[in-house]
């Protein structure tokens, strides 16, 4: 829906910001914020693992304690204790509060998370757009490469890479990495073959652009919306993966913890007591719901645009 | 007004408006109407004036949450359908009153072959009936049960034996009717195989092939490139006169109507401004509307004139108009045209208009 | 028909991709070799396992070592797997596949079928709170992690109401049934013999389930928002107009066109299935490929990781065709266009 772009320029797209930004515009997107429910839910929830991943992170560096108990000293309860006042998620078996592990736990996600969702759009768009525009073989490569890596689950894959690695949150995010950015490439270079038959496109390159220019000062930014409401929605996924492969023990080396880490651990007394695996899921869980919500939300919201 | 019975359809001070959060929009307001039989009626007027809104009604297709019939009523064959329950109403679709869309690419079902898509027409229609259609094959007898109201999930497949043959027949001799060349063929193609003037065809096959009494068609010709348009047209004028049934053409194109219908009603704003036949519309056009409509159409002389468009633009359907809406363009208004709004009377045999220039 | 086979001809290609991506992942970024293919008792018999080296061309440059996998694998060859006592490789994956496949196909049917049934409800009632409780439902199942949802399923079913059994894929003091297809469900309904077939279906409700809850979510959202945009195209108005039923026109007319759309995402499904059934196999004792992989893991048994990562792949591959095929079957364009 795009009222009020008075000029003559058909370029109603980021690039050409004062039609792009037009009040109508902006009031159209203030009105779907308001009333979309979900994306400030999700927003809420993803605040609060951030806020919590800083602190965390700021607080571990700093060697100051801000959960209740030290996360990694054991006996500060009775062991197995179901959840309580004094421990609100209950202890683990070797005495230790499963809350503070929780919560140390925080960042961890949190950063692989972002750090290989970041590097797979940066990546993604560049080759993307440039296997779009340039065609020939770096296109038919790029299309070939992510055809094989689709073929291959991300989990499976993550783990060879892993295994030979090694393990640590470093390896993991490396191997994540390596193996997350084809779906951005082969959505940016979609998105790209879109727009690049546009006006404003051949506008440019008639007026002798360089193609590097093209990409960057228009492409790019056009084609970046779609492609950060997918990223948005594609965090929890990388969280999933991430949180199985702790799991697997790949990740985190114990005493140290680690949410996915900490469910494999506890599985073995979820007879006797089966909140112990519970809330490290429950708690993946979350940050993935709560990445979902923000990421449906911006996808509502930037329709508005 | 009067309702005799020569009148197949008679609208009733219509007024429908469609409602959103913050607004209404007054789509037809007040309307009347009246629609013979056997007639090959136009209803002309620009981009929201309301005639695709009157079409929907009367088919009864207006997607009624937004839209809100206020007043008014509309009778067909002495029953007024407003105040039927939706699933009388339907009874009435297809079989009594059809219709055709303006965009023949999209309003097939793609997956379905053409073949299927008018079969299916046709056993709604016998359906109706209540059919005493044998019921010889496996697939009939699923899908026919007599005087059931029961309409069929499944499109019976085309096949050679018994009832399949039969409705096969008729579905060839809809496809005749619309004088498509190879019904054989067609027959069992896709709609993606066909081309834009072949699928309008099909649609209008499809659609009299119900034997509905009245078949409207909303700008069934935009689509189209001019070639195809003409043929189209042709093939409504001539089927008016081998069927029974009454069309009724909205477009917004004057010289379209001009070719085919019998009468031709001039909407503007959500009102009926000017109804005549076509001959008194195009000799002596009345409602300053009208004129301007005719001095849009380019003409085929020499003259080499200037295209007149009217100046202005159409008004807020939003905002409460009072007195005639068509003032602001008005080459001729005068000072009690925006205190009162003008009502359509009968200023000579089957001309009306709505305009002070010719009384109250 | 050039349509599949050109899609024949990628996935043929994907497939070499693969192996030579994974085997060139285990032979260069993995430590030794030779402890990585004869597995970490190697080290304690050098001369043994130098001769074995020899033998298996360990000590050869990669190339030569890629030619010998490749024919390898063309004969059936997948080397011997470390951690299952030097059993080959194809003979595990001949005894853990067929159970792997029983949850797979259990949990793709559920998942389409709850899918699809709750899209259709969500679409019909959208906005009601049955479609927001639904969409909570799904949202909660994409979210979770499969071990999470196995875990939850387990300790809700088994243990606190003993409604399924928590591990093994039958009941072993039921007699098993004769191979014949060696996928024990089937060969056990040819056979007629129901009693192992009842428990060897209750052994795969609850990992099957897990699997499921995962993966129906995507395909609620997909029907659902399908379902809105063809219930307002042009042709369903048209059969609207011919007098047709309202769910006639809903069901014969608008799934019938959303439908297509879902047949894209069963082979994203696979992949995420796939991946799910490494923790769910784990976690209710299921002696499938996911328990290989899982196992293989953790010892560092290269053959054995290579060779699931390959019929993984393959079983990717072979329901992206299977999804092309459904493809040409259900849209007449693409198969006359």
């Amino acid at each position: 829906m795009l009222s009020g772009a008075k000029s003559d320029d058909d370029d109603l797209s980021p690039s050409n910001p004062s039609a792009y930004l037009s009040a109508d515009r902006m009031r159209a997107v203030l009105s779907s914020i308001r009333s979309n429910g979900g994306a400030l839910i999700g927003a809420s929830i993803v605040a609060v693992f951030a806020l919590t991943s800083i602190v965390v992170f700021v607080t571990g560096i700093l060697h100051i304690q801000i959960t209740p108990y030290n996360p990694l000293k054991q006996d500060v309860g009775p062991p197995l204790a179901a959840p309580s006042l004094a421990h609100i998620m209950g202890t683990d078996q070797l005495g230790r509060d499963v809350f503070s592990r929780i919560v140390t736990a925080t960042p961890n996600d949190f950063s692989v998370s972002l750090v290989v969702i970041g590097f797979s759009l940066i990546i993604g768009m560049i080759i993307g757009s440039y296997a779009a525009f340039n065609g020939g073989l770096l296109d038919e490569a790029l299309m070939r490469v992510t055809d094989i890596f689709f073929a291959i689950p991300a989990l499976v894959l993550a783990m060879a890479i892993g295994i030979a690695l090694g393990p640590g949150i470093t390896n993991m995010t490396i191997a994540l990495m390596i193996i997350w950015w084809p779906p951005y490439a082969r959505l940016a270079r979609g998105e790209a073959l879109k727009i690049a038959h546009q006006n404003y496109i051949e506008a440019a390159r008639l007026s002798g652009s360089g193609r590097s220019k093209i990409i960057v000062g228009h492409a790019l930014p056009n084609i970046s919306l779609t492609l950060i409401v997918y990223a948005s929605l594609d965090v929890g996924t990388v969280i999933l993966v991430y949180a199985g492969l702790s799991y697997l023990g790949l990740a985190v080396r114990p005493p140290l913890p680690d949410w996915g880490e900490m469910v494999s651990a506890y599985q073995d007394f979820m007879l006797s007591s089966p909140w112990l695996p519970f809330f490290p899921g429950l708690i993946i869980a979350l940050g993935v719901i709560g990445f979902s919500m923000l990421g449906d939300g911006l996808r509502d919201i930037l329709e508005a645009f | 007004m009067e309702t005799n019975n020569d009148n197949l359809l008679t609208i009733s001070d219509l007024t429908i408006a469609y409602h959103s959060k913050n607004a209404r929009l007054l789509a037809l307001d007040k309307t009347t109407v009246e629609i013979k039989k056997n007639s090959f009626v136009a209803i002309v007027g620009e981009s929201g004036c309301g005639k695709s809104t009157l079409a929907l009604a009367i088919i009864g297709l207006l997607a009624i949450p937004p839209a809100k019939v206020e007043t008014g009523s509309i009778e067909y064959k002495s029953v007024n359908l407003t105040a039927l329950r939706e699933n009388d109403r339907r009874q009435y679709r297809g079989t009594e009153i059809a219709m055709i869309f303006q965009e023949p690419l999209t309003s097939l079902n793609p997956v379905y072959k053409v073949g299927d898509q008018i079969a299916e027409a046709i056993v709604v229609r016998e359906q109706r009936k209540g059919g005493e259609i044998d019921p010889e094959t496996q697939v009939m007898q699923k899908v026919y049960k007599v005087n059931a109201p029961e309409i069929p999930s499944r499109i019976p497949r085309i096949r050679r034996s018994g009832l399949a043959r039969l409705l096969r027949e008729e579905t060839l001799d809809a496809l005749k009717r619309v004088r498509i060349a190879d019904p054989e063929q067609v027959i069992d193609r896709y709609p993606f195989e066909l081309s834009g003037g072949m699928r309008q065809r099909v649609m209008i096959a499809m659609a009299l092939a119900q034997k509905p009494a009245l078949l409207i068609a909303d700008e069934p010709t935009t689509a189209l490139d001019v070639t195809t348009q003409a043929q189209v047209l042709k093939l409504m004028k001539v089927l008016m006169d081998e069927v029974n049934t009454s069309i009724l053409l909205i477009s917004h194109d004057l010289a379209v109507a001009s070719q085919v219908a019998d009468r031709v009603i001039v909407m503007y704003a959500g009102d009926i401004v000017e109804d005549a036949g076509v001959y008194d519309m195009f000799s002596e056009p009345m409602h300053p509307y009208s004129k301007g409509l005719l001095s849009c159409i380019p003409s085929g002389s020499k003259d080499k004139a200037r295209l007149k468009p009217i100046p202005g633009s159409v008004p807020n359907l939003a905002e409460e108009q009072i007195g005639c809406k068509y003032v602001s363009r008005c080459p001729s208004a005068m000072n009690i045209c925006s205190g009162k709004k003008p009502r359509l009377i009968e200023v000579k045999p089957n001309h009306k208009v709505a305009c002070f220039l010719y009384g109250e | 028909m050039s349509f599949i086979l050109r899609r024949l001809f990628l996935a043929i290609f994907v497939l070499i991709g693969v192996v030579t991506i994974t085997f060139i992942l285990s032979h260069s970024l993995g430590g030794d070799p030779i402890v990585a293919w004869l597995g970490k008792s190697a080290s304690l018999h050098p001369a043994l396992a130098k001769a074995y080296a020899i033998k298996y061309h360990l000590t050869d440059p990669l190339w030569v070592q890629y030619y010998y996998y490749i024919t390898g694998l063309l004969q059936g060859n997948f080397g011997f797997s470390p951690s299952r006592g030097f059993v080959p490789v194809t003979t595990v994956i001949g005894q853990t596949l067929p159970y792997t496949l029983q949850i797979e196909v259990f949990a793709i049917i559920v998942s389409i079928v709850l899918g699809v049934v709750l899209g259709v409800i969500a679409s019909r009632y959208r906005h009601t709170a049955a479609d927001k409780s639904i969409r909570g439902f799904y949202l909660a199942g994409i979210s979770s992690p499969s071990f999470f949802i196995a875990l939850v399923l387990l300790i809700v079913f088994t243990f606190e109401f003993h409604l399924l059994p928590s591990g093994g894929a039958a009941d072993p003091t039921i007699q098993a049934p004769r191979i014949i297809t060696d996928i024990p469900i089937v060969d056990a309904l040819i056979e007629g013999n129901f009693a192992y077939l009842a428990s060897a279906l209750q052994h795969v409700i609850l990992p099957g389930m897990a699997l499921a809850l995962g993966t129906f979510g995507v395909v609620v959202r997909i029907l659902r928002s399908s379902m809105l945009d063809v219930m307002k195209s042009n042709y369903v108005r048209t059969a609207r107009a011919k007098g047709l039923k309202e769910r006639t026109v809903f069901f014969k007319h608008g799934l019938r066109n959303a439908m297509i759309s879902v047949i894209t995402l069963s082979s994203l499904i696979v992949t995420w299935l796939i991946t799910g059934t490494i923790f769910v196999e784990n976690i209710f004792s299921y002696p499938g490929m996911g328990q290989y992989v899982f196992t293989a893991l953790i010892a560092q048994d290269y053959p054995g990781i290579l060779a699931t990562t390959i019929v993984f792949a393959i079983i990717i591959i072979l329901s992206n065709l299977a999804a092309d095929i459904l493809y040409v079957i259900v849209d007449p364009q693409i198969r006359l266009g």
